[in-house]
């Protein structure tokens, strides 16, 4: 009866003995490390100041352990960018800006892992207040990393530096940069997804600079060159939106999706903007019915 | 009640001092057990080599690549638990139950307990025993599904939406179905209770099985109910643990889902056969005084 006990609970075991030890150096162990790391790393950054110097020690030797254990795993990269924040969590800036230079040498092939080593060699320069330095590496990212994510947010990025300093002119002379890049991107990549999202950032900075008629065109040009783009719901409303209640000209609106329409007289979708077209044209009659000395012209037919 | 009460307490004492004398009872769902432990280990290191290349082209198609990874490999944990635990009881949970409901039979009759006989005797009965098995299965997921629809209505905003009491019943209905999905399914198998006893030991076809289980269940529905929930309640604050799995694993580990699973298991196996016996001796006492 003890045999019929052991034989089976010692078989479950020698199955889990040997497939641990099949991936012993492998992806899963990494990541599973690394989520331990990052916990103690998410506690050091509760309160830096609280945290015992051993305690910080004690971490960067876990990502260091899971960058030369794992060398050849995902999770070794996340670590070497951890590790760069780890030290800038300490104030030890050179030492962070070493282990990012390390990902720029060591892994030169992967993109966006060297966009985000870079842009964290900025975010040290910026915590040291060097912000001249901290400009020239985020735009290295912009100049030597096109197509990554990284890239694409960091013009908005820095605008957004210039605005939590107060820096009004500094914020519109970088939107203004800032669009002429997205377009760049968007006019080198033509129909590709690179070039929809950079027009999709063309139009954030756009808004940003309150540029409504810029915003409306490129609006226009997206349904027109992407008509089967995922968010041209989205991109529907935001026409609605503009025209109606930024530029006041809900006219606008009907004629782009009256283009749309018949543009693409099989779409899925024109059943909705022919709704669309009728509510638009509802609210302007309504609003010339209520207010009769308006020169507003009336609506055009749908 | 109180009839209830005299004729449940006694008989919840005195079966588990027969399993307790006779604790070979407990190999039939031990074996079982054994399987579901088994399958939940492959499923703990499917996304390791070398299983993760079997394996992960069907997960990252149907769930996406995020399951594959530490720690969200976790919840994958669950879902594929779940279908696996309910693939074992078909094909072979059920067949494993009537071996013990057999067993408690042989004890019932005096007669000499070993675990070859009653294996080989109910192999004879497993397409019916089978059928019995996925019938109150199916009933089960019917059942569950007319639930998750009348709980859809009633938490849609189309219904009083805006009725602050309404608001909070539906936020305690939503909170509490996995709570009435383990009570439907206490109720599934009250109903069905009496199958595998009629098959095994009074040999009757599956027909004439569900035919008798019915009138058994209808005449004693209160009892029955009660001899499943009282073993089955035990199993609660497993259910609790389970539901704020990922509160424990921010709070403690990941693995505690594992730790969770395989308790929940070992568990299942004692009440299991609790619930089994209890139903066997139930069934003998009411069929031998007829």
């Amino acid at each position: 009866m003890v045999k019929k006990i052991i034989y089976p609970i010692a078989f479950i075991l020698l199955f889990a003995v040997i497939f641990s030890l099949l991936d012993y150096r492998g992806d899963y162990l990494a990541e599973r490390k690394l989520y331990f790391t990052d916990k103690a790393f998410t506690a050091i950054l509760k309160g830096p100041e609280f945290i015992p110097p051993a305690f910080y020690a004690q971490t960067a030797a876990q990502y260091k352990d899971i960058i030369t254990k794992y060398a050849k795993t995902v999770s070794s990269k996340k670590a070497r960018l951890l590790l760069g924040r780890l030290y800038i969590s300490k104030k030890e800036f050179d030492a962070a800006r070493g282990e990012f230079n390390n990902i720029l040498k060591k892994i030169p092939e992967d993109k966006n892992y060297c966009a985000e080593a870079l842009f964290a060699i900025g975010n040290s320069y910026e915590a040291e207040d060097k912000w001249s330095k901290a400009l020239s590496a985020y735009e290295s990212i912009m100049d030597d990393y096109i197509g990554t994510t990284r890239a694409l947010n960091t013009p908005l990025y820095i605008a957004n530096y210039y605005k939590r300093k107060n820096d009004d002119a500094g914020k519109n002379n970088y939107l203004l940069k800032a669009e002429g890049y997205y377009k760049k991107i968007a006019q080198a990549y033509p129909n590709t997804q690179l070039g929809y999202i950079a027009l999709n950032y063309e139009i954030t900075s756009l808004q940003l600079l309150e540029k409504w008629g810029a915003v409306l065109e490129i609006l226009k040009n997206i349904l027109t060159d992407y008509p089967n783009a995922p968010d041209i719901i989205r991109n529907v409303r935001m026409i609605e939106m503009i025209s109606i209640q930024k530029l006041k000209i809900p006219q606008l609106a009907i004629d782009i999706l009256n283009d749309f329409i018949n543009r693409h007289p099989q779409h899925n979708l024109n059943n909705l903007l022919k709704n669309q077209i009728k509510v638009i044209n509802n609210k302007l009659i309504n609003k010339i019915d209520s207010e009769p000395d308006n020169n507003v012209n009336k609506p055009s037919k749908p | 009640m109180s009839k209830n009460k005299n004729t449940i307490f006694p008989l919840l004492n005195n079966t588990f001092q027969t399993i307790k004398k006779h604790p070979v009872t407990l190999f039939p769902l031990a074996i079982a057990a054994f399987l579901e432990l088994f399958t939940l280990e492959l499923i703990y290191f499917l996304p390791r080599w070398p299983l993760n290349s079997l394996f992960a082209p069907i997960v990252r198609s149907l769930w996406g690549e995020g399951l594959l990874h530490y720690p969200r490999n976790f919840f994958l944990m669950y879902k594929l638990f779940y279908y696996a635990q309910i693939a074992i009881y078909v094909l072979v949970g059920g067949y494993l139950t009537a071996v013990a409901c057999s067993m408690f039979g042989d004890i019932n009759a005096d007669k000499k307990l070993n675990l070859k006989e009653p294996l080989k005797k109910t192999a004879k009965r497993y397409l019916d025993i089978f059928c019995i098995v996925l019938i109150s299965t199916i009933c089960f997921f019917i059942i569950r599904s007319a639930y998750n629809l009348i709980l859809n209505f009633i938490i849609s905003n189309k219904f009083h939406p805006y009725n602050h009491i309404i608001i909070a019943i539906k936020k305690g209905l939503l909170y509490s179905a996995s709570y009435a999905y383990f009570f439907l399914n206490i109720f599934v198998e009250a109903a069905f209770a009496y199958c595998l006893p009629l098959i095994v030991l009074e040999n009757k076809k599956i027909l004439q099985a569900l035919k008798y289980n019915f009138i058994i269940v209808k005449n004693n529905f209160i009892t029955t109910l009660l001899l499943i929930i009282i073993p089955a309640l035990f199993v609660l604050p497993l259910l609790y643990l389970n539901n704020n799995a990922s509160v424990l694993m921010d709070k403690m580990f990941p693995e505690v889902v594992f730790l969770l699973l395989s308790g929940g298991i070992i568990l299942s196996l004692f009440i299991n056969t609790l619930i089994i016996a209890l139903i066997t001796q139930f069934f003998l006492s009411k069929w031998l005084k007829k």
